[in-house]
């Protein structure tokens, strides 16, 4: 369908949970969970409000869509319409994030599972990718790499996150650069306040070296994004932020970039003219075909080197988490590789 | 789909068959055996013939570092097995990397080797444990082997078995190229198992032009890991790829030594010329650390 290898398969996060695999049992958690919310009474208005705001957020969701395409056919890297996609992003995400996945681990336990459960199914998943990007791209030919998605709430962040400490564990310079000015989050996996950032650093307050912080683990270094700035798109497509890309890349092994979502905005168009190559994060039920298509032609359109795409949430198809128990599972995620693989031969 | 369900019940009959033939070879002949349990014919069977001298190169047999036994009792209890089950030197081969990156050193895999077989011996298992590991694939294996942080295979440092992740599909034509540069060949372990590998196995050739070798677990080939795997793994012995059957047991539960019976079954299909090479020839041409006869 894309005509992209998958490099990789993250699989749900749900570890110790009970593991929701087919539709039918997602309705029945769902309903249970709304039940269970009952009886606490937490919020009783929850369940009659649900089938409204997700109308909503479906129109809001063709909304955006509709306004980037526009965008891009108009051919205009247009700051005045970033205003209005963002807006609907950000409320979908508020949405989505009640889904199953966010509501049961922290965001910064999410995006440091590599570092903070090393032996879980989810870490390795995350080393796979970190081999796989290893061994897709030739030799020193990956420095600088892109992750970002069609949609928001797709997880780019945790995969970059993840894949960044994945690879300063394997004795790679890493940093994590957060290029998404609208909605920066990396700060928050790795626990730092984002009063300085790259920000000040194209605006020429602070040097680069003193607005990197220090990970958690040796050889990985973050850049957050550092106070809010009125265009983000502009900013990215400066001089100065290209200065500050080649200077990381003489730094470090490799950098990380986090980004926002291609379909609504512009800024990741920008960016994955700029990187080496780019990782297209889908989300398994989530992403549609269409979406995808259109995220990747638009990366494509811009000269973009993709590298390949990272499924993201994908349910066990039976529930087991040790490393050996995966008996006789093997049509588990056939379906994605059948899916994308197949494609890509005839396509290549 | 019934006829997927059919076909798989029938090959399930056929290597059930083959599992429990009436007598082995040059048993004594007087037990003709109607067991159920094919546990204890597989001991029995053993006992008495002792014929076939498997060598196994793919087995978790090291008690508590991996996921193989967890106990030295549940470590000499798979022994026994792979003992009973016509084997007669193993390559012990605990996961590195991946999930047990920073666990198994070479050292502690030696140790734990000799402890191994002198327990064996104590317990009077006739049965020779090697060190190996069994390496998760990763970027930096070259940097490591020479840092002699990862193992070969019977410590003999020309094979190194190489496990492939299951979910994706990595080309690993220039990791290979790198090895082969270092004197070191890669044994692929369980390609057959691979759900991308078995569907498209076009790939494998070209890494077995930089020479490769793969490795075939001996329950896909009567069926253990599904229909898909089985049939790839035949097909994959059947083309002349693949050149070596191991048991990758973990256990005498879900995962035993079946040396004995893929052994059958392949003399059965494939002749036992072909037999004899996947199961004693080369795999013993690996623990001596010698090249390959070719099919």
């Amino acid at each position: 369908m894309l005509g992209v290898p998958v490099l990789g398969v993250v699989p749900s996060m749900s570890e110790g949970r009970k593991i929701i695999a087919t539709q039918g049992q997602r309705i029945l958690h769902n309903l249970k969970s709304v039940i269970a919310k009952f009886r606490r009474g937490t919020c009783i208005e929850k369940p009659l409000a649900t089938a409204e705001p997700k109308a909503r957020h479906r129109r809001q969701k063709i909304l955006a869509f509709a306004g980037a395409y526009r965008a891009s056919r108009a051919g205009t890297f247009c700051r005045a319409r970033d205003s209005e996609p963002k807006t609907a992003v950000v409320e979908s995400v508020s949405h989505s994030d009640s889904g199953k996945t966010s509501e049961m681990l922290s965001l910064a336990a999410r995006g440091q599972t590599v570092r903070l459960r090393p032996k879980s199914v989810v870490a390795e998943a995350y080393r796979t990718i970190r081999t796989a990007v290893f061994f897709s791209a030739p030799k020193g030919e990956a420095k600088m790499v892109l992750v970002t998605s069609p949609e928001q709430g797709d997880g780019k962040t945790t995969l970059a996150s993840n894949l960044a400490i994945a690879m300063a564990q394997a004795g790679q310079k890493t940093l994590v650069l957060d290029g998404d000015f609208r909605k920066p989050t990396q700060h928050k996996i790795f626990e730092f306040d984002n009063k300085i950032g790259l920000a000040n650093v194209l605006a020429g307050t602070i040097r680069l070296d003193e607005a990197i912080q220090t990970g958690p683990i040796p050889g990985l270094d973050i850049l957050p994004c550092g106070p809010e700035v009125p265009n983000p798109s502009e900013i990215l497509n400066s001089d100065t932020f290209a200065e500050v890309l080649k200077n990381l890349c003489k730094c470090y092994d490799r950098v990380i970039i986090d980004s926002p979502p291609v379909i609504p905005l512009t800024d990741s168009h920008i960016l994955a003219a700029i990187c080496d190559v780019t990782l297209l994060v889908l989300r398994a039920d989530k992403s549609t075909r269409r979406h995808s298509r259109y995220a990747r032609d638009c990366l494509l359109s811009v000269g973009a080197h993709i590298l390949g795409a990272v499924i993201n949430d994908v349910p066990h198809k039976r529930g087991q988490y040790g490393y050996y128990s995966r008996y006789g599972h093997y049509g588990g995620y056939g379906r994605y590789y059948g899916y994308y693989g197949e494609q890509a031969e005839k396509t290549g | 789909m019934g006829g997927f369900g059919l076909w798989h019940s029938i090959l399930r009959i056929r290597s059930s068959i083959d599992n429990n033939p009436v007598a082995p070879p040059l048993s004594s002949p007087a037990t003709a055996r109607p067991s159920p349990k094919q546990a204890v014919e597989d001991k029995k069977g053993a006992g008495s013939s002792g014929r076939q001298q498997y060598i196994d190169i793919h087995c978790h047999c090291l008690p508590a570092v991996d996921d193989g036994p967890t106990t030295k009792q549940e470590a000499a209890a798979l022994c026994r097995g792979l003992a009973d089950d016509g084997i007669s030197t193993v390559i012990a081969t605990p996961h590195q990397l991946g999930q047990f990156a920073d666990c198994n050193e070479p050292a502690s895999i030696r140790n734990a080797v000799s402890a191994l077989n002198e327990e064996l011996e104590a317990n009077h298992i006739h049965l020779t444990v090697m060190p190996g590991a069994d390496v998760r694939l990763d970027e930096r294996i070259c940097q490591l082997l020479e840092a002699d942080r990862i193992l070969t295979l019977a410590d003999g440092g020309k094979y190194i078995l190489l496990e492939l992740p299951d979910e994706v599909l990595i080309d690993i034509e220039s990791l290979l190229v790198e090895l082969r540069s270092l004197g070191v060949q890669a044994i692929i372990s369980h390609p057959e198992r691979h759900p991308i590998l078995a569907r498209q196995p076009q790939i494998l050739s070209k890494w077995l032009q930089r020479s490769a070798h793969l490795q075939i677990t001996a329950g896909s080939l009567l069926g253990d890991f599904g229909l898909a795997a089985q049939k790839a793994a035949w097909h994959f012995l059947r083309s002349g790829w693949a050149s070596l059957v191991a048991t990758d047991s973990h256990n005498l539960a879900g995962r035993r030594p079946r040396m004995r019976a893929a052994y059958r079954c392949v003399s059965m299909r494939l002749g036992a010329s072909i037999a004899s090479l996947v199961c004693i020839e080369n795999p013993s041409r690996v623990s001596k650390g010698q090249d390959f006869l070719d099919l």
